[in-house]
């Protein structure tokens, strides 16, 4: 079944098309790796899904639904959680402060309950700090929850980020460029750490990022976008090996570099197609 | 569908740690506080009525404060235009005990919710707006506050103004600071929950950024509003406050000026300290009332250094109302306080708070990061 | 309904000068600076003293033109660019600052006491359409059309050019040799500047208090510079000029039944353009 569908989605900025005519289709449990140039139109078509930009033209549904017109907050609430490239964190709170902020859904609590300091709240406010921790020593960052965000290295940030957003408690996450600054080792673990939240937490997952070996080897199905519009797509081995991809990263080089991308393949874990 | 973390993963919950070894112990410190509590508390009773009513006055500038941090400090909007929502609460409050003839159990109630009224349609005429423009907006709303609601004749008494005369239980200068001081100790609670919940988290990733709010499911508006509507009832609460301890709510006290000390004590107190706000707005409101006092004892002693007569003769036939200095140093010190210690009165009061909190008495604090929110002033292990 | 008109129109005029200040630093800088009205108190002060001695108008104004000149700098070099890294709110608070310790040290040296200045120009008045226009009013319209002379003619030559492109791509001008503190500098100077003129024209027509630009201008400039599009110097002379209009129009009609109509007239007028033009009306959308 089709978690998230994007029907003839299009978009323009001032005369610029950042998205013509995407259609794409993402299932339940599955990881999905989008991948494409700069200026491409990736982040953008994150942003039309949840809901910061609103599409000129097209169809975008979640489980069945018609979204298209929810506010942002509403998208959040029936489960598209997102990263941000420019790491989505209050930067002012503590490590285990945006856990807790990142719960807002989750809370059961009225404003006015908390802000007069009604009894029930101190001890949801206990059980938030609990799953907080819980989620946290899941993406091994126990050691860091009251450390403020403020000086942690890049990589370590999106690991929060994702952090918070598994928080939110998602059907589908939208990961954007989640591995940038990270190193290759890192990186790699953050792979295994995402099939592990697909099999462990049930999530959905769709991820942009640059390191094309990365996504290739977590991703169960691939998209490649280029100029605002549906390249290719298929499994992440066809996809990255399609003409049209290279010649859309490597530009006139396609024939030079050919091989290369296969001769790393092999050393990435294969990823399965269900 | 749930996460299910629970299920796949019973792990520990690791517990809470605050760091290093407490110095001193809770006994010390349950002592600290109620020396110092209790030290308030005696002080409030021994002192003349005049300062019991000049410190109960400086309480409810700390309750003020507290209404001004939830908009600028967790917020992240600034209201140039505060004295109009202090000076509503004020004349509500004026209103309701004069031309209703109810009590001061009501008319308190009713200036807070007037406050809250009013920084509600204003929040909500403004809420596309932010930054310098909001900044503008509401200094525009003070200015017509000032100009036109506080002359309203049905509702001010038209400039004559509105006498406030206290409830028989509170009639004194004394009993009222008591007042003053108990309200302020509910409003810090207040202000303290506030951070420590969903409300004020989700306000402070708004004023950090509307789009990673608004991606964990926060929604923008709400929030925004929210905040506006608890600093507008913090501020009127104060007004309200305020026109019992004045007595008599006229127009001419809630100006511009009023606005940009309200500002200034708030920032130079320390934004993002509860403890610091508190500091600020106290300390600004007591030097208005007892600068005259400061400056007299400071001439006395430049009498007594010989050589220099001169001088004090100088100071006291150039400056004849040391009152007016006031602004001046208050100025200066924003100017300071901006450019050179951005945590404030709070940044530099952290070591001791920190301690309270169970924390080690760490003097380092004071030069450290000042990214450190209200509610969150524990020690970083 | 003529007379308001007139009226309007002339303090409009002053309205636009102050506007002008505010968006000149608003379109190189992206700040708000709060003591553009408290400059021209400053100056106005200046000239009073010197005019008290004697010295006539032309060296007192152009000594305060020069006084108030030298604060926008000092403003600009010991505040604003310490703050250069801080939120637009805080240089915003901290020039509020600036306007709270002059206007506390006017009060200080001067007493808290209304005063009136010499105008510049004496003589009979005429009336047009049933208001007495004095050759003082004149005085405000004359430094308007001048001072737009100027800007037009300044933005474009190559310092105003090379200011422009400082404004609208900062890295950009660094990389080709634009000194960005210089351009800071220059355009501080000219807005106080305009800030001293501002005053000095309307000081004469009625009394001056200390703070008196701070507190009964600043927000009509202000609100004509946002109106007007804040980042358009057209749109603040058409915006002074339209809030000129409203306050007079306002007081004229409603005055009698509401104190201080002209003000509300202002925050209507503001909040209606930000509902619904945000941009203002001859900004460019954003």
């Amino acid at each position: 079944m089709s978690v998230l569908d994007i029907e003839g989605v299009s978009i323009g900025f001032g005369g610029v098309q950042a998205l013509g005519n995407v259609t794409l289709s993402i299932d339940e449990w599955e990881v999905v790796g989008l991948i494409g140039p700069n200026g491409a139109g990736k982040t953008t078509l994150f942003n039309c899904i949840t809901g910061f930009y609103r599409q000129d033209q097209g169809v975008i549904r979640f489980k069945g639904t018609e979204i298209s017109r929810l506010a942002p907050h509403k998208r959040a609430a029936l489960g598209i959680g997102r990263t941000f490239q420019q790491v989505g964190l209050v930067r002012s709170m503590t490590v285990l402060e945006n856990l807790l902020l990142a719960q807002h859904l989750e809370v059961n609590y009225a404003d006015i309950a908390g802000l007069i300091g009604s009894p029930e709240t101190f001890a949801a406010e206990i059980e938030l700090r609990q799953r907080a921790m819980q989620v946290l020593d899941f993406m091994d960052l126990a050691d860091l929850a009251h450390s403020p965000l403020d000086g942690l290295p890049y990589g370590t940030l999106k690991t929060i980020e994702v952090a918070a957003v598994l928080a939110t408690d998602p059907e589908i996450l939208l990961l954007d460029e989640p591995a940038a600054g990270m190193g290759p080792e890192e990186a790699h673990a953050f792979g295994n750490r995402v099939r592990e939240m697909r099999k462990e937490l049930g999530i959905t997952v769709v991820m942009i990022d640059h390191h094309v070996p990365l996504v290739v080897a977590v991703s169960d199905y691939m998209y490649c976008l280029d100029f605002g519009q549906v390249l290719t797509h298929g499994e992440p081995d066809y996809v990255r090996n399609h003409p049209d991809v290279l010649e859309a990263y490597l530009g006139e080089d396609t024939k030079k570099t050919n091989g290369k991308p296969k001769a790393r393949r092999r050393t990435k874990t294969k990823a399965r197609r269900r | 569908m749930a996460i299910g973390l629970d299920v796949t993963h019973p792990m520990d919950v690791v517990e809470t740690d605050l760091g290093g070894m407490p110095q001193g112990g809770w006994p010390a410190r349950l002592i600290a506080g109620v020396l110092l509590g209790g030290g308030l508390l005696v002080l409030l009773g021994v002192v003349s009525p005049l300062d019991a009513s000049r410190i109960g006055y400086a309480f409810i500038f700390a309750i003020v404060g507290i209404s001004m941090r939830v908009l600028l400090g967790l917020l992240g909007q600034i209201s140039l235009g505060h004295q109009a929502f202090v000076g509503i609460g004020a004349f509500m409050a004026g209103f309701v005990v004069t031309e209703l003839e109810l009590d001061f159990a009501m008319a308190v109630p009713a200036a807070a919710l007037s406050g809250a009224a009013a920084a509600l349609i204003l929040g909500g005429a403004a809420l596309r707006i932010g930054g310098l423009l909001l900044a503008l907006v509401t200094l525009t709303f003070g200015a017509v506050a000032e100009r036109t609601i506080f002359l309203l004749r049905q509702f001010t008494g038209g400039g004559s103004g509105l006498p406030a005369p206290r409830p028989p239980w509170a009639a004194t200068d004394t009993t009222y600071a008591y007042v003053c001081l108990a309200f302020l100790v509910i409003v810090l609670f207040l202000d303290w929950r506030f951070v420590s919940t969903k409300a004020g988290r989700a306000v402070q990733a708004v004023r950090d950024s509307e789009r990673v709010a608004a991606s964990m499911g926060i929604s923008v508006i709400k929030y925004k509003l929210l905040a506006f509507m608890l600093s507008g009832f913090l501020a009127g609460l104060a007004g309200g406050l305020l026109a019992f301890n004045i007595g008599t709510v006229q127009a001419a006290p809630f100006n511009f000026f009023l606005a940009l000390e309200f500002v200034l004590m708030t920032v130079v107190g320390g934004l993002q300290y509860r403890s610091g706000v508190v500091a600020g707005s106290m300390f600004f409101a007591l030097l208005d009332r007892y600068f005259g006092n400061i400056y007299d004892w400071f001439l006395r002693q430049l009498d007594k250094v010989p050589g220099i007569r001169g001088v004090s003769d100088f100071l006291r036939d150039a400056i004849a109302d040391p009152g007016l200095l006031v602004p001046a140093v208050g100025a200066g010190l924003l100017i300071l306080t901006l450019i050179s210690f951005p945590g404030g009165i709070g940044q530099q009061l952290r070591p001791i708070v920190n301690w309270f909190r169970g924390g080690r008495f760490d003097l380092s604090l004071i030069h450290g990061e000042t990214t450190s929110q209200g509610g969150s002033e524990d020690v970083r292990p | 309904m003529g007379a308001a008109t007139t009226n309007g129109l002339i303090v409009g005029a002053g309205y636009a000068l102050v506007a002008l200040g505010i968006v000149l630093i608003y379109k190189a800088t992206r700040q708000f600076n709060f003591a553009q009205g408290e400059i021209g108190t400053v100056a106005t002060f200046v000239a009073w003293m010197l005019l008290e001695r004697d010295l006539g108008w032309p060296i007192s104004g152009t000594i305060a033109v020069l006084t108030g000149v030298a604060m926008g700098l000092a403003i600009e070099r010991f505040v604003v660019r310490p703050l250069a890294r801080s939120p637009q709110v805080t240089v915003l608070v901290a020039t509020a600052g600036v306007a709270l310790l002059a206007i506390a040290l006017q009060i200080i040296i001067g007493e808290a006491k209304l005063r009136a200045i010499k105008p510049m120009l004496t003589g009979d008045g005429f009336t047009i359409a049933g208001a007495l226009v004095k050759p003082q009013d004149l005085m405000i319209i004359a430094g308007l059309a001048v001072t737009g002379v100027v800007l037009f003619l300044f933005f474009r030559s190559p310092v105003g050019t090379a200011l422009l492109a400082t404004s609208q791509e900062p890295t950009a001008a660094r990389i080709a040799g634009i000194d960005i503190n210089q351009m800071s500098m220059l355009v501080w100077g000219v807005a106080a500047l305009f800030g001293a003129l501002a005053g000095l024209l309307f000081a004469p027509v009625d009394a001056f208090t200390p703070g008196f630009m701070t507190q009964r201008r600043l927000i009509p400039g202000f609100t004509a510079a946002v109106i007007g599009g804040i980042t358009s110097l057209p749109g603040a002379v058409a915006g002074g000029f339209a809030i000129g209009l409203i306050e007079s129009y306002f007081g004229h009609f409603l005055g009698e039944s509401i104190r201080g109509a002209d003000g509300l007239g202002v925050l209507i007028a503001l909040l209606a353009v930000l509902v619904v033009r945000p941009q203002g009306l001859l900004g460019k959308a954003a």
